[in-house]
């Protein structure tokens, strides 16, 4: 059985937001506008958390890419009223988004803050809606929103699969952060498949999840940043 | 693990819902030109796949452009008035303004390679008998809900996953 | 016939957003919108074109479905980029759709700066243009016209060159404030290589960075990243170590192992004294100085003097508690750090960012430099790379000039760079408009800006102001509204990059050179020419040798001829699938060359459908022995410098002066004592970071920086880089100023309340962000925002950073990157 995961690398992360954007580009993700965005409405399926730390004495920072995790055992998919968000079998949290209701229960279950609320129909420019992906669909007003993995990509590559009458190969599913990751610190691919670079990252000694007290079982798993042995 | 299938009712109120929005299935359309798919089948003999070249092998089936009606048409071969319309269309090679019948919403991902090259599954399924008809239909001859996909999709025991379809 | 108001438009109207209530022919975006909807077949093609962003040179692959460009992603078989883009790269594609695009060339009909215009024709714009530069010709005045070009490379600007050269105007000149189109002048000096220098990253062990915003920015920030991710860990030969030396912690410094918060201006001093503890104990490449270095140890000149030599000038002067008490940084910190870049071989110590550092520049990044030498990186594998070779493009025709260029041509450019206090530079665009402004000086007529926006972001943005107030005649080729095309008589819309043919030339990465290729991906929106084109078409309507000069029909055409060169010097490959990529490495390490291509039309076809034409240098040789000094060795006191200053003080003298005292001036003016002696330079270093004094009415420093989205501000009209423009601070759609937390609390600024930030030279009104990544002195504002046009999104947003710079150097030099300017703080 597939289940598609992610490993990211923080020891190459370097907070570029090349993943956000691509992300952005990929999945017709509005923007909201200076006014919406300080209420805080603006929309990312993936975002970068920064944060800064002290080492001793030492000022660190640290950047924390965070797309939905696709959690085996998702508390968003629990409250969920009408399986508009539910666990599919080859692992992903699919978000239905023409059957989302709006109650929002499922932003309040995820203690990952990785679902968005769509506040308005998001007006742009008439010649700016020619740039969109037709892949996607966009999203109207009242809706969750999140990080689908790029399951449009898997649409399209497992109908080519079916027309040539072979299974889909791992690298034909890629997602639109990792192709774009400049430092290439993500990795996506099947976690059932030891042979996998994904799966093997995963179980890195370096290899954590967020939270992970929690019981969620995250299918995004990150490397912690390495010291330089003689550092 | 499995994923919880959808009851009747439920499925039911999302393609009412589905009804609702897409407008276009109400009204009446009207094509630019009376286009005959009984007589191009029957007379003719052609196929399907002979003028939606795209059926086969890609997601979309493909509007049949000017330049495909030219490797007959090019100029007159019946005193057809519908005729003379498309040979206009042709010499001023312009593309022909055909109204669209059959449309699945964008959160929709439909394959027409996936479900005719790969499951076999007749044209008529989807978009009733149009090759049997001698002008262009009104409206849709098959209207196409959630339901009447999925009551196929279990009887072919493909997937009832909402993510396989939607985006 | 009377004017009738319609005719008067506003600057609104000339915009794509206002384009849609115009009367007559529909342009190629208003067909493509009334198309949508249809029922379209979905053909999806894949088109090669270049970023235009940055200089970076990153190669994309244009997803196009139906004849619509929907996405841009890197092309990943181009090898500057592998596929990998940047945000700003990958929102470009919101530039194509700005609803603020030009779309018809227009003429102002109002006061200069109004904003009323009137469209008009490309015809009749270039006949207006071309008989002005026609009447000049004819009074033999060409060299009153002038040319000023912003950031782009390869073809456009060699046909700027020639036309200029063509015309008869030494006047042309580049507005480049990044590198590696300004590469700094440590190369030229110690080298005597005036090709940027080259920095293997991804083979490096350890990478030692003074102020250079590597991850951000600087030559080719995707390029760099791929390096970084390289270096970090699962490598194999272990993970590289990396220390970032700024007063301020930028993403680079964040991305390293450590940072040095050092004290602003004293990077320098902090570089020699690293350099002091490594020839203490000996940790220098020995035998690579003895080879090829010369001023390492002292020597006894011509005069019979003895010079002290760098080896004996930094024991003597760089002591690690002296240098600690400079620069803030602990002494045991600086011993660690310079004996594991000693020790963690191939080393970089990266020097070069933006233009300049600080009043005593080059000395500073002289001595950075030096460590490349000292640990012999020089040349080596994960080191630092003699400049690359050129590309084997093919040269154009002859240019044949007539009586009136060549009288032009002898005339002394207005900016006066490579003389006087300039004698290090060679173009100053502030010298322009100094000239302009000059009523001693010979006046300009007509000024053509392309791509160039002097109006904004520079601190002597209000001098260009009056210039261009000045110049009886000033045109815009451009895309969009900017700031300074509202003070043009004549505004020539540009095509957006996707809309064009490109080229680049790519010669400043490690280990390759590369050669871009970018097909339209779309037929232009609007009523917009191409560049290049115009400047054909210019020349045609002027005639005679200067028509002559241009023999292309199109672009296209032109790049086509030059690109010949490429496959008849059979070097280099297109860039292929990485299989084939992998099988011809093979070939070619069994000495095999298989022809790939019978003709050039199947070379062209192959260059332009896939991207690029490349050329790999591996191995690396470490036969250096020839450098282009004086000494024909790496000189780390170099005698040029000196050489010049004698040259440019020889040049100056008049009959009141002696050579001494011109001299003196020159060197008052590169920020040292009159009766300086360059040779000594890492003495200086030390005495001047001494004579730094505190100013109690502007207690703090403000540093400028450069974010990845918006970069220079051309990234503020992109609402996908506004909304996520920092990582580091909540500053969605505005500008901020980071203040240490310490600092806000003594003066009792709370985060995200309104402060006022004062200079001499200004005042700025915005949001405060406590940020503990800062030295509590001193103070951070991005750059890129505060535009007063250049679109929606972009326009009254955020503040501009450089209304607050002081120093003259930075704001001849560009962006105020340079000096720290003095500022207090108050709550607003």
């Amino acid at each position: 059985m597939t289940r598609w995961g992610m490993v990211i690398d923080l020891d190459r992360c370097t907070g570029c937001q090349s993943c956000v954007i691509a992300c952005k580009a990929e999945n017709n993700i509005p923007f909201v506008g200076a006014e919406q965005a300080r209420m805080g409405r603006d929309i990312n399926w993936m975002e970068i958390i920064s944060e800064i730390h002290y080492e001793g004495d030492e000022v660190k920072r640290r950047f924390i890419p965070r797309p939905c995790f696709h959690c085996e055992s998702a508390p968003c998919t629990k409250v969920c009223p009408v399986h508009a968000t539910y666990l599919t079998d080859d692992g992903l949290v699919a978000q239905i988004f023409h059957r989302c209701i709006g109650c929002r229960f499922c932003m309040a279950a995820c203690p990952y803050t990785a679902k968005y609320f769509n506040w308005s129909y998001y007006q742009i420019p008439d010649q700016m809606t020619l740039g969109r992906n037709p892949d996607v669909s966009v999203r109207p007003a009242g809706v969750v929103e999140k990080c689908t993995f790029c399951h449009h990509r898997q649409l399209k590559a497992r109908d080519r699969a079916a027309a040539e009458g072979r299974q889909m190969m791992p690298e034909e599913f890629v997602t639109a952060c990792q192709e774009s990751c400049p430092s290439a610190a993500i990795l996506f691919g099947d976690l059932d498949d030891p042979d996998s670079e994904v799966a093997k990252a995963a179980h890195s000694p370096r290899a954590f999840r967020m939270l992970e007290e929690l019981g969620t079982h995250p299918k995004v798993f990150y490397l912690k940043e390495e010291e330089n042995i003689d550092g | 693990m499995k994923a919880i299938g959808i009851s009747r009712a439920a499925r039911r109120g999302c393609a009412a819902g589905l009804l609702l929005v897409s407008g276009c299935w109400q009204g009446s359309t009207t094509q630019p030109i009376q286009f005959n798919h009984l007589l191009h089948m029957e007379e003719v003999g052609l196929e399907c796949t002979d003028c939606h070249r795209y059926v086969k092998r890609a997601e979309f089936a493909g509007r049949p452009t000017v330049d495909i009606c030219a490797e007959c048409h090019e100029e007159l071969l019946t005193d057809s008035a519908q005729e003379a319309i498309l040979v206009e269309y042709i010499q001023a090679d312009e593309a022909i303004p055909w109204e669209r019948l059959y449309e699945v919403p964008d959160h929709v991902y439909y394959s027409h390679r996936r479900h005719v090259a790969v499951a076999k599954i007749d044209c008529d399924v989807c978009h009733g008998k149009i090759g049997r008809s001698d002008r262009p239909p009104q409206r849709p001859l098959q209207r196409l809900t959630m339901d009447f996909c999925l009551v196929c999709h279990e009887q072919q025991g493909a997937s009832t996953d909402c993510n396989a379809c939607h985006r | 016939m009377a004017l009738t108001r319609r005719r008067f438009v506003g600057i609104a109207s000339l915009t794509a957003a206002g384009s849609a209530a115009s009367v007559g022919a529909l342009n190629r975006l208003e067909r493509v919108m009334a198309r949508r909807g249809e029922w379209y077949d979905r053909t999806e093609e894949r088109v090669p074109s270049i970023c235009q962003l940055c200089p970076g040179g990153c190669g994309l692959s244009v997803r196009v479905v139906d004849g619509i460009p929907v996405k841009v992603e890197g092309n990943p078989i181009h090898p500057v980029n592998q596929g990998r883009l940047c945000p700003r790269g990958l929102a470009g594609l919101q530039s194509l759709y700005d609803p603020d695009r030009l779309v018809s060339p227009a003429k102002r009909v109002g006061d200069r700066g109004s904003g009323e215009w009137e469209k008009i024709s490309w015809d009749e714009a270039l006949e207006i243009l071309a008989a002005r530069l026609g009447s000049l010709r004819d009074a033999e005045t060409p060299h009153s016209l002038a040319v000023m070009g912003g950031e782009y490379r390869g073809i456009t600007h060699r046909l700027w060159d020639r036309f200029a050269t063509a015309f008869g105007t030494p006047n042309y000149m580049r507005m480049r404030t990044l590198a590696p189109e300004k590469p700094s002048p440590v190369a030229a000096m110690m080298h005597g290589e005036q090709r940027p220098i080259t920095y293997d990253l991804a083979e490096a062990s350890f990478v030692l960075s003074f102020g250079c915003s590597w991850l951000e920015g600087w030559r080719s920030p995707v390029n760099q990243m791929m390096a970084y991710g390289e270096m970090r860990a699962g490598r194999n030969g272990g993970r590289a170590e990396i220390v970032h030396v700024e007063p301020r912690m930028s993403i680079s410094a964040a991305s390293a192992d450590l940072w040095l918060p050092v004290r602003p201006g004293t990077e320098g001093v902090l570089a020699l004294g690293l350099a002091h503890l490594i020839l203490r104990e000996r940790l220098f490449d020995e035998d690579f100085i003895d080879n090829n270095v010369l001023g390492f140890e002292g020597w006894t000149g011509s005069d019979g003097r003895r010079h002290p030599g760098y080896r004996e000038m930094v024991l003597e002067e760089y002591t690690p508690v002296r240098v600690s008490e400079i620069t803030g940084v602990r002494a045991e910190t600086i011993v660690s750090v310079a004996r594991r870049f000693a020790l963690k071989r191939p080393a970089i110590a990266l020097d070069e960012d933006r233009s300049a550092l600080h009043g005593h520049d080059l000395f500073t990044r002289m001595a950075i430099h030096s460590l490349n030498v000292l640990v012999g990186s020089i040349g080596a594998v994960g080191g630092v790379l003699p400049g690359n070779q050129s590309l084997p493009l093919d040269d154009w025709p002859n240019l044949e000039l007539d009586e009136t260029s060549r009288r032009g041509l002898s005339i002394r450019r207005l900016d006066g760079a490579g003389s006087g206090e300039r004698f290090l530079d060679d173009e100053v665009p502030r010298g322009i408009a100094e000239a302009v402004l000059d009523e001693n000086a010979a006046p300009i007529e007509v000024l053509i800006l392309h791509r160039a926006n002097p109006l904004y972001g520079r601190a002597d943005k209000e001098l260009f102001r009056r210039a261009l107030e000045q110049v009886p005649m000033v045109v815009s080729l451009s895309t969009v509204t900017d700031e300074t095309s509202r003070y043009a008589d004549l505004i020539l819309p540009e095509h957006h990059f996707l809309e064009r043919w490109q080229d680049d030339e790519v010669t400043f990465l490690a280990g390759f050179t590369a050669f871009s290729i970018g097909r339209p991906t779309v037929g232009p929106l609007y009523d917009t020419r191409l560049g290049g084109e115009v400047v054909f078409s210019l020349a045609r309507k002027i005639g005679g040798r200067v028509a002559a000069a241009f023999p292309w029909k199109s672009y296209e055409e032109c790049l086509k001829n030059t690109c010949h060169g490429l496959f008849r010097s059979g070097r280099g490959y297109v860039v292929s699938s990485p299989s084939d990529e992998m099988l011809r490495q093979v070939l070619q390490r069994q000495g095999y060359r298989a022809p790939e291509f019978d003709s050039y039309s199947e070379f062209w076809d192959a260059i332009s459908s896939s991207g690029a034409w490349w050329e790999r240098f591996e191995p690396y040789e470490r036969t250096l022995h020839s450098f282009n000094t004086p000494s024909g060795r790496l000189e780390l006191i170099p005698q040029l410098l000196n050489r010049r200053l004698e040259e440019a003080a020889s040049q100056q003298v008049s009959g009141e002066t002696s050579v001494g005292e011109e001299k003196g001036k020159l060197l008052m003016a590169l920020g040292v004592a009159p009766d300086a002696d360059l040779s000594l330079y890492p003495r200086l270093l030390v005495a001047s970071a001494d004579a730094t004094e505190d100013d109690d009415s502007y207690p703090f420093l403000l540093k400028t920086y450069e974010l990845l989205t918006i970069g220079q501000g051309i990234g503020a009209n992109l609402p996908w880089l506004q909304e996520n423009i920092a990582v580091h601070v909540d500053g969605a759609w505005d500008s901020w100023v980071e203040i240490h937390p310490d600092t806000a609390h003594a003066l009792a600024i709370r985060d995200g309340a309104m402060v006022v930030v004062e200079s001499a030279a200004g005042e700025l009104t915005l949001r405060a962000r406590l940020n503990s990544g800062t030295r509590p002195e001193v103070i951070a504002i991005p750059v890129g925002q505060g535009h007063s046009a250049g679109g929606r999104w972009a326009r009254d947003r955020g503040v501009d950073p450089s209304d607050l710079v002081t120093s003259k150097k930075a704001a001849g030099e560009g962006l105020g990157f340079g000096e720290p300017t003095r500022v207090r703080i108050r709550q607003g």
